[in-house]
This record gives C-alpha cells, sequence and structure tokens, in this order.
C-alpha cells in the first residue's frame, strides 16, 4: 500500500474476518472446523504480510513464509486424521 | 499516486475484500462441501492479489520476489488442502453408511 495509515485500514478490516472464522473454529463439525482454520491460516499469512508491510521491514514477511508453510502442513496432518476410517 | 501505487492499492484492497467475503461466506453456508469453496477463493484469489499488491511496490525487488513466493505457497497449497479436506469428508461420510449397514 502507498501509506502506513492506508495498510493499517486494510490490516483492521481484515482483522474483523478472525472472530468471524474463530466462531467457526469453535463449533460444528469437526470438518468444517478444519475448514475455517484453513482459511484462518490464509487470512493471518496476509495480515503478517501486511504488517511487515507497516512496519517497513521486509524480514518480518518470513513470518508470514512460516505461517503458511506450517498451516499447509498442519491442515494436511488434521485432514489425514479425521479422513482415516475408522 | 503514481501508477503503481495505485495498482497496489486497487490489488490490496480488493484482495482484501475477497478475503472477507470468504470469511463471510463460511458463516452463513451451514454445509461443509460449500464451505470447502469459501476458503479455495481465498487461498487463490485473495492472498495472491493481496502479495501481488505488495510486491509492487517492494524495494529492494529481492523482498518484491520474496513476497510473490509467498503468495506462491499459498495458491499451491490453497487446492491441495481443499481436495485433501475433501476427500476426508467423503471418506468419513462413507465410513458413517458402512456402520449404519
Amino acid at each position: 500500500m502507498s501509506g502506513v495509515l492506508a495498510t493499517g485500514v486494510v490490516i483492521v478490516l481484515l482483522l474483523t474476518a478472525v472472530p468471524v472464522l474463530l466462531v467457526q473454529v469453535c463449533r460444528g463439525e469437526p470438518i468444517g472446523r478444519l475448514v475455517a482454520l484453513e482459511t484462518l491460516g490464509v487470512v493471518g499469512t496476509v495480515v503478517l504480510l501486511l504488517m511487515a508491510r507497516a512496519a517497513g521491514r521486509s524480514t518480518y514477511d518470513d513470518t508470514a513464509l512460516v505461517l503458511a508453510l506450517l498451516s499447509f502442513a498442519g491442515s494436511l496432518v488434521f485432514a489425514r486424521y479425521w479422513g482415516r476410517e475408522l | 499516486m503514481s501508477p503503481r501505487g495505485l495498482a497496489t492499492d486497487v490489488l490490496v484492497v480488493t484482495g482484501a475484500v475477497i478475503l472477507l467475503i470468504s470469511a463471510a461466506g463460511q458463516l452463513l453456508r451451514r454445509d461443509v462441501r460449500d464451505r470447502i469453496h469459501y476458503a479455495s477463493l481465498a487461498a487463490m484469489v485473495g492472498a495472491p492479489l493481496v502479495a501481488l499488491g505488495l510486491a509492487l511496490v517492494s524495494t529492494p525487488w529481492r523482498s518484491g520476489v520474496k513476497v510473490v513466493l509467498i503468495g506462491a505457497v499459498v495458491v499451491v497449497s490453497g487446492p491441495i488442502v481443499s481436495s485433501v479436506t475433501a476427500r476426508a469428508i467423503e471418506r468419513s461420510a462413507g465410513a458413517g453408511r458402512r456402520r449404519q449397514r
């Protein structure tokens, strides 16, 4: 974004999605919770990217990369756990 | 405002709105299969738009490449996770049907 203030506005806008997704994570059937958790990982990655930009430190982008990779691995593990035939 | 800055603003705001639509859609939809589509929307459209927008104004150019790489990780992992989750739903539904018989 062209300005820190505009970036902050977008971050706040995106952070409104977090409680909505957390509600989904806390209720419903397990596989539905997993889907919300996956989306939460994507939103978190984007928020971390924007925060790194707002802080003006490109090295903070690494946190977004780590979250993206861990969210991917975690989602795969949970999906495999719930998909197993009991 | 420079054309590059304008493009960044448009891409980032569009991506953020798509992410919000994805979250709201998951709240409104009850069926898990419908919600997977909204999760895919966030990973396939929202996140790469924001990453592309941020990469346009990144200096030095190496940090822009890193941001694009992060967007690529999200784009590649999104469909994989969605398909694995959908398969898990079908498997658990199949196991439930077999238990009922």
